[in-house]
């Protein structure tokens, strides 16, 4: 499996469990294997930390900022499609 | 760190050194491997970013796997959302000797082909730093 395909897991994981995290835990960072949400943190760097220390260098995680509504990050220029 | 930069016809570029984030690093030595070599690029500030997106072929230089996906939509090229691969990286803002203190943060994947720069600084390093645009003098300075 994919470091991407894993990462679709944990995206539809995330988008399960939205609506109690954001009620919840607004604002924090919710850290994601799989199909669980194995803990929240306060700051991004304590949530890639448990990541590492909890699934070390092969399994693959997820550190997600809680957010009411998922950011679209613009950008104006430059590059080319990937 | 205070340094300046000249206005140039793409705008404001800047080096940065980008590295296996600091968590990350923790583990590979735990582990009694050897973090890959920090990268340097060239990167353009971009106020219009809202976040900082680096080209491709340093996460892969860095064999970084990616931590996160987001929906990125560049609006001179695609015009269409697009979701990209996101990374934990440290970056610091380096001139000459110097370096900013570190930023651990999170970074997308971008293609930047042919262009003179492989990264946009966006506002999620931007709100770290302070910049004075001294247009007359055609420069900027830069406080990191």
């Amino acid at each position: 499996m994919t470091a991407i395909s894993v990462l679709e897991r944990e995206q539809a994981t995330f988008s399960s469990h939205k609506a109690d995290l954001v009620e919840n835990h607004l604002g924090r960072f919710a850290l994601i294997s799989g199909d669980k949400v194995e803990s929240i943190w306060d700051t991004y760097v304590d949530a890639l930390q448990a990541g590492y220390d909890h699934f070390g260098l092969d399994k693959a995680f997820m550190v997600r900022e809680i957010k009411a509504k998922d950011t679209v990050h613009l950008v104006y220029r430059g590059g080319e499609k990937l | 760190m205070v340094f300046s930069r000249l206005i140039t016809p793409d705008g404001v570029i800047v080096d940065l050194r980008i590295s296996v984030s600091t968590p990350r690093t923790s583990r590979l030595l735990a582990a009694g491997m050897r973090p890959p070599d920090p990268v340097v690029i060239s990167a353009l500030l971009d106020t219009g970013a809202h976040c900082t997106l680096v080209d491709a072929s340093v996460m892969v230089d860095l064999k970084l796997q990616p931590t996160n996906k987001i929906v990125v939509c560049c609006l001179d090229t695609l015009e269409t959302q697009e979701e990209r691969r996101a990374y934990d990286v440290d970056v610091h803002l380096i001139d000459g000797n110097q370096q900013s203190p570190r930023y651990t943060m999170q970074v997308a994947e971008h293609n930047f082909g042919q262009l003179p720069y492989k990264a946009l600084i966006g506002r999620n390093l931007l709100g770290s730093i302070s910049f004075v645009y001294d247009g007359p003098n055609e420069r900027v300075a830069i406080t990191a």
